[in-house]
């Protein structure tokens, strides 16, 4: 507990957070006044109901990524400092002390997605919408399982492999997540080889968008896919059974 | 205590330690002396489990708990040291209640007094009295010490080898790793002298080694290596 309590407490302090805060206030900023409204279309979105999902793809995007740098470098920053050392002769199996510290990297990464969910909230008092604003816990939740997943699959990467190649890695299979529809997209359009390759990385990837776009679906339409929920808390599962597997040799 | 039986490590194509054998015995303060690189740091992690042994055999007593200083210690930058040790304390399950004066001795027999001082704005000489206090948590029956010396003035030294004897009083079995060779004659029974991870000589206080002192035997050790 002390473990991840710690880690936790030095990852607060790093410049990450204010950078979340800010990027928190400019969404806020940019959606609740006049002067930022998207267009599509020629078409101008003012409406509630067509902006909350946008604005909440965007903020469960940011805490993906942020999900990523958050996650990636405690656990090897931990063995280069050698502070492993100390903690694994303390009769601490490297599983209890992996888990420890991917439960910091979660922790780290609901907050920075707590911010930006604040901000949100702000956004639906200045749009009239405090009645719904109980929705909003439900959809952090939702949102939470697909932050979960990135803190879990970064954890797991940040051990296995070297770090540059576990964070581009990561980096990656996060923007593939969150463009997942435009991937799909892309394979219904893209045949031959291209096509069967687009098809193949679709099955590797964690479906970001389609779990976290339910938390949208929730605060407006009432709806919820539990399909894609249990989905994203199996690929949960799998990476928490793949952290919990690996031994290394070397600490 | 504990005895070591060929011990082997490869890294990549290096034999860093070469079939190493050696034994320690109970309430002994045992001494690694060789250069740099020579594979004592090594040793000493096999022994720990910190790093996988290619060859050999260490067979320890049962129940032995263990303290361990490293060579290059690290602690979080935004604690101070009773907030390290508390942590290592509450890692090591040592009860709350407890913990808290053996802290405040530790940080005492260390010469740390009970500051505020964050370990950011610690010295190289500060940081290796905590690492030191950390390895004495919860009363270990064995002492691995690496380098415990390096980094710190003449007093501090001094004070630091007064500890180890006085430990070793204590009943505290003890391996000492450090180039200071005049600090081990002062507080070692014996040593082995490691050269390219090879064992190069043994050296024992009780024997006489026709009046020479330990950096004599050392210089004729690892010089007949170098040839
Ligand atoms: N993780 C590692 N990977 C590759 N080589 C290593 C590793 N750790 C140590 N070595 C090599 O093993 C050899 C022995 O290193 P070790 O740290 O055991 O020496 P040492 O006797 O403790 O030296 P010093 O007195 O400088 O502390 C060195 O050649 C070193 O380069
Ligand atoms: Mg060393």
């Amino acid at each position: 507990m002390i473990i991840a309590v710690t880690a936790l407490k030095e990852k607060i302090r790093k410049k990450v957070f204010y950078i979340v805060s800010i990027l928190g206030i400019l969404i806020l900023v940019l959606f609740s006044t006049g002067t930022g409204t998207i267009s599509i279309n020629g078409e101008e979105i003012t409406d509630y109901k067509l902006l909350s999902p946008i604005l909440l793809n965007i903020i469960n995007a940011i805490s993906c990524v942020m999900a990523v740098v958050l996650s990636l470098n405690t656990i090897p920053d931990e063995y280069e400092r050698k502070t492993s050392h100390l903690v694994l002769i303390r009769e601490v199996s490297q599983r209890t002390y992996h888990a420890w510290l991917t439960a910091a990297n979660i922790m780290a990464s609901l907050l920075a997605e707590l911010i930006l969910f604040v901000s949100f909230l702000i956004f639906m008092a200045a749009k009239n919408h405090g009645g719904d604003m109980w929705k909003l816990l439900p959809a952090f939740f939702i949102s939470a399982v697909g932050v979960i997943l990135v803190c879990v699959m970064t954890s797991w990467l940040s051990i296995v492999l070297p770090k540059i190649v576990a964070g581009t890695l990561s980096v990656i299979l996060v923007l593939a997540g969150v463009f997942y529809n435009l991937l799909e997209l892309l394979n219904s359009i893209v045949g031959g080889f291209g096509g069967k390759l687009l098809k193949g990385i679709l099955h590797i990837v964690p479906n970001l968008h389609g779990i976290q776009g339910q938390a949208g679906e929730f605060l407006v339409n009432n709806r919820v896919d539990v399909h894609l929920l249990l989905t994203g808390l199996l690929w949960i599962y799998v990476f928490v059974i793949a952290l919990g597997l690996f031994r290394r040799k070397e600490v | 205590m504990l005895e070591c039986k060929n011990l082997k490590k490869i890294y990549g194509k290096k034999c860093v330690v070469n079939n190493l054998s050696f034994s320690i015995n109970n309430g002994e303060v045992f001494a690694l002396l060789g250069s740099n690189g020579a594979g004592k740091t090594t040793t000493i992690k096999m022994i720990l489990g910190l790093t996988k042994k290619d060859g050999g055999e260490i067979i320890m007593h049962d129940g032995v708990k263990i303290g361990y200083s490293p060579d290059t210690p690290y602690f979080p930058p935004f604690l101070n040291g009773s907030e390290v040790l508390s942590y290592y304390a509450d890692i090591q399950k040592i009860p709350k209640k407890e913990s808290g004066e053996e802290i405040a001795k530790l940080l005492n027999t260390v010469g740390l007094e009970e500051d505020k001082t964050k370990i950011k704005n610690y010295s190289k000489g500060m940081l290796q009295r905590l690492a030191f206090a950390q390895a004495l948590l919860g009363s270990p029956d064995l002492l691995i010490l690496d380098e415990p010396t390096a980094g710190l003035d003449v007093m501090g030294r001094i004070e630091i080898i007064k500890l180890i004897g006085r430990l070793k009083e204590a009943g505290k079995t003890i391996i000492l790793n450090s180039h200071i060779l005049s600090d081990i004659e002062q507080v070692c029974d014996r040593g082995i002298i490691i050269g390219n991870g090879n064992l190069l000589g043994t050296w024992d206080k009780k024997e006489e080694h026709y009046g020479k002192s330990l950096q004599d035997i050392f210089i004729e050790r690892i010089g007949g290596m170098r040839e």
